[in-house]
C-alpha cells in the first residue's frame, strides 16, 4: 500500500478548519486510511490502493473535511469550454494508443503546493498507473506551449532536451543515460517512441518517460497543460480528473482540451433494502442521504440513485457505495451480533489423524519440531547423497529457499545441526507436507519424519519406535532390505503395509552426517502419513 | 532447625567419608589425598555439607606458572638465541645467516626471534656475515637464568624469585603460561565439628532394592534420609512444537463455534489464488516480488467457471483477461484460495455453512526479524443468505473473546482487499505494550467473486488473520524467526499453551 507524507499545515488549510492532533488521529483510521504517525509538521498515512484520489494533500483533505462535516456533499467542479485542440497521429496506435488532456488556469504556486502536485503525480504513476505502464502523466507550463498540439511518434534518432538535461540529446541517449530513461526504457520497446509536440515543433514530453525541459512548470507558472497517455482510457480519465480537481481545490479554473475533462458526477442505482440487509441496519432514505453527503456523495431518494465524483476509481458495484455508507455510519458504532443458525462443527479427519500421530510420538518422548517447506537442492539431495527430484521455485529472492522440499529428513538434519551445542539425546519428529512431481501435477502428501540422534542410536532403536507407532494403529509392517544413498548399506529398510510402500528407515551414513557438520550417530524414519490414512480408511 | 540425628541419618556416603578426615583449614585437595577420594567427589560432599550449614568453604586463588608449548621445546633443545650463538662459537669465524640457520637448526620464526633478541642486547654484529661480540660470548657461557627458571616449573608464581627473567619470558611467545587455580579451604562450624566427631559408620539403607523388599531386611534398619529440597537436575517433557500447540488451540476455538475445517493445497494456480478472487492480472500483488512462482503450468477448472470469472474481470476492470496468466503455478499467498475452492464446491443444501482453516501461506520476502516467508493464516468464512456486516463483526469479536481479549480490547476499522466490500481490519489492544495491534482483515466477499463461484449472490463473510504475532507475544519472542529456529533447549524449556 502506498505510504504518503502530508504537509500538516497545508492539509489543515485545505480542510478549512483547525483540528487538533487528537481529533485527527481519531478520525483518520475511521475513513479507511492507516495512520502511521502525526508529527509537528507532517501527517504520515498509508492510503488503500482503491483510493488514488486521496494520494495528495488536496484529495485527502477533501475526504476528511467531508467526513468531519466541514464541507460535505458532492463537490461540483466547473469545466470551461475552450478552443485548445490536439491531433492524434494514427502511428501511436501500436505504441501507446490512448491520450487525454486538460488545462487549469489561475494558479498561484508556492513551494508547498508545487511539491504537492509533483508528489501526487509520482504516487499516481507507481500505483494507479502501474509504474507508468497503464497511465502516465505530465504537467507543463501553458505559456511555453503553442497550440494546436500533436500526439505522435518519433524515431530514436530524434533530439530534444529532457527535463534537467543541459542540452538536446537523441532519444536513444536519453533512454540510456537519463535516470528516468534508465528506469522506464523497458516500456518503450518499439523503434519509434510517443511524443507530444506543439505547433512550433517544440517537444512537450516523451511519455511515459520524461517531459521536456522547455515546458517545465516553475513557481512562476500560472496556467498548466496536463497530458495523460496510456493503455486504459478509464484509468486515464480517472487520473486526469484526480489531477485537475486537486488543482481546482487550490483555486484553479478548469478548461477543456478537445472535449476533456469530463467531471460530470457518475451515477449508480442503490437499493435501500440491499443496503440495510447487507449492513444489518434499518436506515431510512433521509439517513442514507445524510451518510452519503458525509462521504462526498449525493443520494437522490426519488430515483434511488447515488451520484459520485468522477475521480473515484473504486466504485464498481453497489457494494462499493454500501461500504462508503458503512464508513460514514462509523465502524465503531455497529452493534455486533451472532446469527442464530445451526451448523455442525467438523474437524478435518486428516488433521485429527495427524494430531493422534503427534500424541503417539510425544508418548515415545520425541520432541516435535517445525521447519519451512522451502529449502534448497544442496540440503535436500546433495548433502543427503541422493537423487530426488525437487519442485523448483522460479523467482525466489533467496538461494537458500528455492525448491519445495521432497522429503522431511533433511529438515530434521538441519535442526540437529544447529543444536550441536545442546544436550543429547536429541530425538525429534516433524509432520508436514512434501512436494512430489507426478507428470505435470505436484502431489503434496504429508509425511512423518523422525530422527534419533544420540551416542547409542542404531537401526534397532528406530525400528522399535516405528513398530510402536504401527502397533498403536493396529497395523503390521513388513521390512525389506533396500538401497538408499543416505543410509548405511545393509542398515536401511523399505517398510510396507499390505504391499503398499509407506516408509524408509535406517541408520544415516557417516558421510551424510559429516555433510551436515555433525559427528553424532543418527537413525531416521520417513513415513507417508497420507498413505497410512488411506489404508486405515 | 532439624534434629541432629536426622542430619546424621541424611548424610550421603560421600559426606560420611569426607567427615572422617575433615579438619579445619584443610583444602579439598588435601582431603582428597588423605581420604583417597576423587577431588570432584570431595567437592560435592563439601558443598552438601555447606548447604547443611556444617561448614563454610573459603575460596582463594592461587597462581602457578607452567611450561607452555615453546617452553617445553626450548627446555629440551635449548633457546633459539643460545643455539644461534652456539653455532657462531663453534664455527669460530663470521658466517652467513643461512649457514647459522642450518647449523643451529632454526626455523623461520626462531631465526627472527633470535636475531631480534641478540641484536637488541648487542650480542652479535650484523653485516654480510654475522659475528659474535664479547658480550655475546659472556652471555652464552655464564647466563643460564632462562633455563633455570624453566627447569623449576610448574611453580607458584609468588615463589619465583627471578622476576626479571619471569617478565622477560612472559613477554615472549608461548614459553610459559599463568594458570589460576581455585582453592577451597574448610572452616568447620559447630554442626560440622559435632558431625565429624560422631559415629559415622551407621548401617543405613541407601537404595531400596527388590532384595530388601523380598527379605524384609529393612525391618531392623533405617533408611538414609534425603534432602528433599536438594536440586536434582532436570528432565524435559517432549512436547508439540509451539506453533502446533497454538494452531490446535485456534482450531479448537473455531470448532467450538460450529465451523467445519477445510483442507487445501499449497501449490495452486494463479486462477484460484487471484483471478477467482477478483484480483486483476496487473495487480501489484501478482508481481514477482510478492509471490513465489513454481515451474510448470496449472490446469484450469471447467470452462463455464473460467468464462464467468473472465467476464467479471473484463467488464469491471476493463482489460483483456489472459488465460495464460491464470495458468501460472504459484505457492498460495493466502488461504482465501482454500475458501474460494470450498465455495465453488458447495451445493444448495450446504447453505448456510461455516468453514475455517489454520495453515501456511507464502510470501516472496527476505527473512528478517519481523518478516517470515512462510506464515500461518487463520482463515474462515460464513455463507448465509441472511448474514450481515454486523454478524461479521460478531463472529470475529466472539473469536477474539475466546482467545482472551475483552470486549473493549477489540476494534474494527475500514480496510481494503480486492475481493471484499465492505472490508475491515481488526485491531486488538496489546495489554503489555499498551497499544492497538493490527491482526488481520475481513469483509463480505464481492458479488464479482461470489456469483461465478456459487451461481448467485449470497452474502459470504470472510476473514484471514496472521497467527505468528500472537504466538510471539505469548512466548515473548521478539525475533519472529525464532519461532522456526527449533532450538531444542528453548523448546524443551518452553511452557505449554495454557490459554
Amino acid at each position: 500500500m502506498p505510504k504518503i507524507t502530508l504537509n500538516k499545515k497545508d492539509t489543515l488549510k485545505l480542510i478549512g478548519k483547525a483540528i487538533s492532533d487528537k481529533q485527527l488521529s481519531g478520525a483518520i483510521p475511521l475513513i479507511g486510511t492507516d495512520l502511521e504517525k502525526i508529527t509537528k509538521n507532517e501527517i504520515e498515512v498509508e492510503i488503500f490502493p482503491n483510493r488514488p484520489d486521496m494520494l495528495s494533500e488536496e484529495g485527502f483533505a477533501r475526504a476528511l473535511s467531508s467526513f468531519l462535516g466541514i464541507k460535505t456533499g458532492l463537490k461540483a467542479y466547473k469545466v470551461n469550454k475552450s478552443n485548445y485542440k490536439y491531433k492524434v497521429d494514427s502511428k501511436v496506435k501500436r505504441i501507446r494508443p490512448y491520450c487525454t488532456a486538460a488545462i487549469v488556469k489561475g494558479l498561484k504556486f508556492d513551494k508547498v503546493s508545487l511539491a504537492a502536485i509533483m508528489n501526487l503525480q509520482d504516487k499516481l504513476h507507481t500505483t494507479h498507473g502501474r509504474n507508468r505502464k497503464k497511465v502516465a502523466m505530465g504537467v507543463h507550463d501553458l505559456s511555453k506551449i503553442k497550440f494546436p498540439l500533436t500526439y505522435t511518434t518519433k524515431p530514436k534518432s530524434f533530439k530534444f532536451r529532457a527535463l534537467e538535461d543541459k542540452q538536446e540529446k537523441t532519444i536513444q541517449k536519453i533512454l540510456e543515460e537519463h535516470p528516468k530513461g534508465k528506469d522506464y526504457a523497458h516500456l518503450l520497446n518499439k523503434s519509434e517512441v510517443p511524443i507530444w509536440m506543439d505547433a512550433n515543433n517544440q517537444v512537450l514530453s516523451m511519455p511515459p518517460i520524461i517531459n521536456s525541459e522547455e515546458t517545465k512548470v516553475t513557481l512562476n507558472t500560472k496556467e498548466v497543460f496536463l497530458d495523460i497517455t496510456g493503455t486504459d482510457p478509464i484509468a486515464m480519465d480517472q487520473a486526469l480528473n484526480i489531477l485537475v480537481t486537486a488543482l481546482a481545490d487550490r483555486g484553479g479554473k478548469i478548461y477543456t482540451v478537445n472535449k476533456t475533462p469530463n467531471l460530470n458526477p457518475k451515477k449508480i442505482k442503490i437499493n435501500i433494502n440491499t443496503v440495510n440487509k447487507l449492513l444489518g441496519l434499518n436506515l431510512t432514505k433521509p439517513q442514507i442521504a445524510k451518510l452519503a453527503s458525509k462521504m462526498g456523495l449525493s443520494y437522490s431518494p426519488s430515483n434511488s440513485t447515488m451520484s459520485y465524483p468522477s475521480f473515484r476509481a473504486d466504485i464498481l458495484s453497489e457494494v462499493d457505495i454500501i461500504e462508503d455508507l458503512a464508513i460514514a455510519y462509523g465502524y465503531n458504532k455497529f452493534e455486533t451480533s451472532i446469527p442464530n443458525i445451526s451448523t455442525i462443527a467438523e474437524e478435518n479427519p486428516f488433521e485429527k489423524f495427524k494430531n493422534l500421530i503427534g500424541e503417539i510420538c510425544i508418548g515415545l518422548n520425541l520432541q516435535e519440531v517445525s521447519s519451512y517447506h522451502l529449502s534448497n537442492n544442496e540440503d535436500e539431495t546433495k548433502k543427503m547423497n541422493t537423487k530426488l527430484e525437487t519442485v523448483r521455485v522460479i523467482n525466489s529472492i533467496s538461494q537458500e529457499y528455492n525448491v519445495l522440499r521432497p522429503w522431511i529428513i533433511p529438515s530434521l538434519m538441519n535442526i540437529l545441526k544447529i543444536n550441536r551445542h545442546n544436550e543429547y539425546p536429541q530425538n525429534i519428529f516433524e509432520m508436514g507436507k512434501v512436494f512430489i512431481k507426478k507428470g505435470t501435477n505436484i502431489e503434496e502428501p504429508t509425511r512423518l519424519g523422525i530422527a534419533l540422534c544420540n551416542h547409542n542410536t542404531d537401526f534397532t532403536e528406530s525400528k522399535k519406535i516405528l513398530d510402536a507407532i504401527f502397533s498403536s494403529l493396529g497395523l503390521r509392517p513388513t521390512y525389506e532390505t533396500t538401497e538408499h544413498g543416505s543410509f548405511i548399506p545393509g542398515r536401511v529398510a523399505r517398510v510396507s503395509i499390505k504391499n503398499k510402500k509407506v516408509a524408509y528407515i535406517g541408520e544415516l551414513h557417516p558421510k551424510v552426517i559429516k555433510n551436515f557438520n555433525m559427528d553424532m550417530p543418527i537413525s531416521a524414519i520417513e513415513l507417508n502419513l497420507s498413505e497410512i490414512f488411506k489404508i486405515l480408511n | 532447625m532439624k534434629k541432629f540425628d536426622e542430619v546424621l541419618e541424611s548424610l550421603h556416603p560421600l559426606e560420611r567419608r569426607v567427615l572422617k578426615h575433615i579438619k579445619n583449614n584443610l583444602t579439598a585437595e588435601d582431603i582428597a589425598v588423605v581420604s583417597n577420594m576423587k577431588e570432584i567427589e570431595v567437592m560435592r560432599a563439601l558443598q552438601w555439607l555447606e548447604s547443611k550449614d556444617a561448614l563454610e568453604l573459603k575460596q582463594t586463588q592461587i597462581e602457578t606458572i607452567e611450561l607452555d608449548k615453546n617452553g617445553s621445546i626450548y627446555l629440551k633443545e635449548g633457546f633459539p638465541e643460545k643455539r644461534f650463538l652456539k653455532a657462531l662459537l663453534e664455527f669460530s669465524k663470521p658466517i652467513t645467516l643461512d649457514k647459522i640457520r642450518e647449523l643451529a637448526k632454526l626455523d623461520k620464526d626462531e631465526t627472527s626471534i633470535s636475531l631480534g633478541y641478540l641484536k637488541r642486547n648487542n650480542f652479535i654484529k650484523l653485516g654480510r656475515e654475522i659475528s659474535i661480540t664479547s658480550e655475546g660470548e659472556k652471555y652464552f657461557t655464564s647466563n643460564n637464568s632462562n633455563e633455570e627458571l624453566l627447569k623449576d616449573l610448574p611453580k607458584v608464581k609468588n615463589e619465583i624469585k627471578n622476576l626479571e627473567t619471569l617478565n622477560d619470558l612472559q613477554k615472549r611467545k608461548e614459553i610459559i603460561k599463568l594458570n589460576t587455580k581455585k582453592i577451597f579451604t574448610v572452616k568447620l562450624k559447630e554442626l560440622g565439628i559435632k558431625l565429624s566427631s560422631s559415629k559415622l559408620n551407621l548401617d543405613l539403607i541407601d537404595s531400596l532394592t527388590p532384595e530388601i523388599i523380598k527379605t524384609d531386611s529393612w525391618k531392623n534398619k533405617k533408611f538414609r534420609r534425603y534432602d528433599v529440597s536438594a536440586s536434582t537436575g532436570t528432565s524435559y517433557a517432549a512436547k508439540r512444537h509451539m506453533v502446533s500447540q497454538a494452531t490446535n488451540n485456534i482450531r479448537k476455538v473455531w470448532l467450538d463455534m460450529g465451523f467445519k475445517e477445510m483442507p487445501g493445497n499449497i501449490v495452486e494456480s494463479s486462477f484460484w489464488n487471484f483471478d477467482a478472487l477478483f484480483t486483476p492480472q496487473d495487480h501489484p500483488a501478482r508481481e514477482m516480488h510478492d509471490t513465489f512462482f513454481v515451474e510448470g503450468t496449472a490446469k484450469l477448472p471447467d470452462k463455464k467457471l473460467v468464462n464467468k470469472v473472465k467476464k467479471e474481470h473484463e467488464s469491471k476492470w476493463n482489460y483483456k483477461w489472459d488465460e495464460k496468466v491464470a495458468k501460472e503455478k504459484i505457492i498460495r499467498t493466502h488461504t482465501t484460495v482454500v475458501s474460494a475452492k470450498t465455495l465453488a464446491k458447495l451445493k444448495e443444501a450446504d447453505i448456510p455453512s461455516k468453514f475455517f482453516s489454520v495453515s501456511k501461506v507464502f510470501r516472496n520476502e527476505a527473512l528478517d526479524w519481523s518478516h517470515l516467508f512462510e506464515l500461518i493464516q487463520v482463515e474462515g468464512f460464513v455463507v448465509d443468505p441472511n448474514a450481515t456486516f454486523k454478524d461479521l463483526m460478531g463472529y470475529l469479536k466472539q473469536f477474539y473473546k475466546k482467545l482472551g481479549y475483552g470486549e473493549d480490547q477489540i476494534r474494527f476499522r475500514p480496510g481494503y482487499f480486492p475481493y471484499v466490500e465492505p472490508g475491515l481490519e481488526i485491531d486488538v489492544f496489546h495489554p503489555v505494550k499498551k497499544k492497538w495491534v493490527e491482526l488481520g482483515g475481513a469483509g463480505i466477499l464481492r458479488p464479482e467473486v461470489v456469483v461465478p463461484l456459487l451461481g448467485k449472490n449470497i452474502p459470504v463473510l470472510a476473514w484471514g488473520q496472521g497467527l505468528e504475532r500472537g504466538i510471539s507475544q505469548y512466548y515473548n519472542i521478539t525475533d519472529i524467526r525464532d519461532l522456526y529456529k527449533n532450538d531444542l533447549k528453548q523448546l524443551r524449556e518452553s511452557k505449554i499453551w495454557l490459554n
